[in-house]
């Protein structure tokens, strides 16, 4: 198996795998950008990636691999800020209070993720 | 994994892209081997030739340098240190400083090559340690430390590479960035062919610069040819 480092889809596979003992941890390779684990699974070195849904819908339309199954994971996204800069953080939580108000927000959703 | 002419048109159509790397590869070798050219020439003199504390210190530092990969370095000027300075800067410093320790090593050894009598005689006629070296040694020293140098140059050259571990836009990074994109991903071969050719057509012409140097410099029907 294999998943880009850092990412959610490698947390997956070491906690729900790996530490349950299901999968070894020799049989796990972790990879610096997602295109090359997907490079490695078409080259056959190994049977399965854990990535993202659209990511891994956008590879299945341009080669010859499919997507297995979906693993639902609830992740959430977020603004990484220093704590101390408080300005900042007023500024983009205001901002996006505003967004949500006057319907800004859902267009864009609908724009961006909807099907 | 075929080569396919999609994969060849999209690096044709983001060529200006491409080319700002070449820019930024071509910069950071230049400003960093000049600065390791900078360094490591007076280093390697005070190895050859000075003595006690300056050669001490002058030493360790190669030995701290030269014992530090080179991915280490730059994470290190560039993260760790509280230093608020451009990726390029940063790349440009830990490649400049690795650079220096590795010249000093060739610019000791064309000094050491140097027969003693050289520094002899011009001690002889009247030249001061100071005078002997610049005046004698060091321009013997130099026309012999081409070889070495066309070496680390084009390990700089290609070494600019790790400044990808730092997000800085040269060559390695922006060729990735271009895979990394649903258009892309599949034209890995394609790209890191494309790059390699450049990192080669590079890497050429310098030997080749540095070869019409040598023998620019070359003393008629003696030695160093």
């Amino acid at each position: 198996m294999g998943a880009q480092s850092g990412t959610t889809g490698e947390e997956t596979i070491q906690d729900e795998l790996i530490a349950n003992g299901e999968l070894e941890e020799s049989n796990y390779t972790s990879y610096d950008n997602y295109v090359l684990a997907v490079e490695d699974l078409e080259n056959g070195n190994i049977d399965a990636i854990v990535i993202d849904e659209p990511v891994g819908d956008t590879f299945a339309n341009q080669r010859p691999v499919e997507v297995a199954f979906i693993y639902e994971t609830n992740e959430q996204y977020g603004f990484g800020m220093r704590t101390d800069d408080d300005d900042l953080t007023t500024a983009v939580n205001e901002g996006l209070q505003t967004v949500r108000d006057d319907g800004t927000y859902e267009d864009l959703t609908a724009e961006w993720f909807g099907s | 994994m075929l080569l396919q002419s999609g994969a060849w048109e999209y690096i044709a159509a983001n060529w200006v892209y491409l080319g700002w790397g070449l820019v930024f590869t071509v910069c950071l070798t230049a400003v960093s081997v000049v600065l390791g050219f900078l360094l490591g020439l007076p280093a390697g003199i005070i190895e050859t030739y000075g003595s006690g504390y300056s050669r001490g210190l002058v030493e360790r530092a190669g030995v701290l340098v030269r014992g530090t990969p080179i991915v280490i370095i730059l994470v290190a000027f560039y993260f760790l240190f509280p230093l608020t300075i451009a990726a390029f800067w940063a790349a440009a410093l830990g490649l400049g400083i690795r650079s220096a320790a590795y010249q000093s090593q060739i610019f000791r050894g064309a000094l050491q090559s140097v027969g003693d009598g050289q520094m002899e005689a011009a001690r002889s006629v009247g030249m001061s340690k100071l005078d002997a070296i610049r005046r004698v040694t060091v321009p013997q020293a130099l026309r012999r430390s081409i070889p070495g140098f066309q070496n680390e140059f084009t390990i700089v050259l290609k070494d600019t590479s790790v400044a990808y571990a730092i997000g800085l836009g040269e060559l390695l990074t922006r060729g990735t960035n271009l895979y990394l994109t649903e258009q892309g991903n599949t034209a890995v071969l394609e790209i890191f062919l494309a790059i390699s050719a450049v990192y080669f057509v590079l890497t050429m012409t310098t030997n080749l610069s540095l070869d019409a140097l040598g023998r620019r410099f070359a003393i008629p029907g003696g030695e160093g040819r």
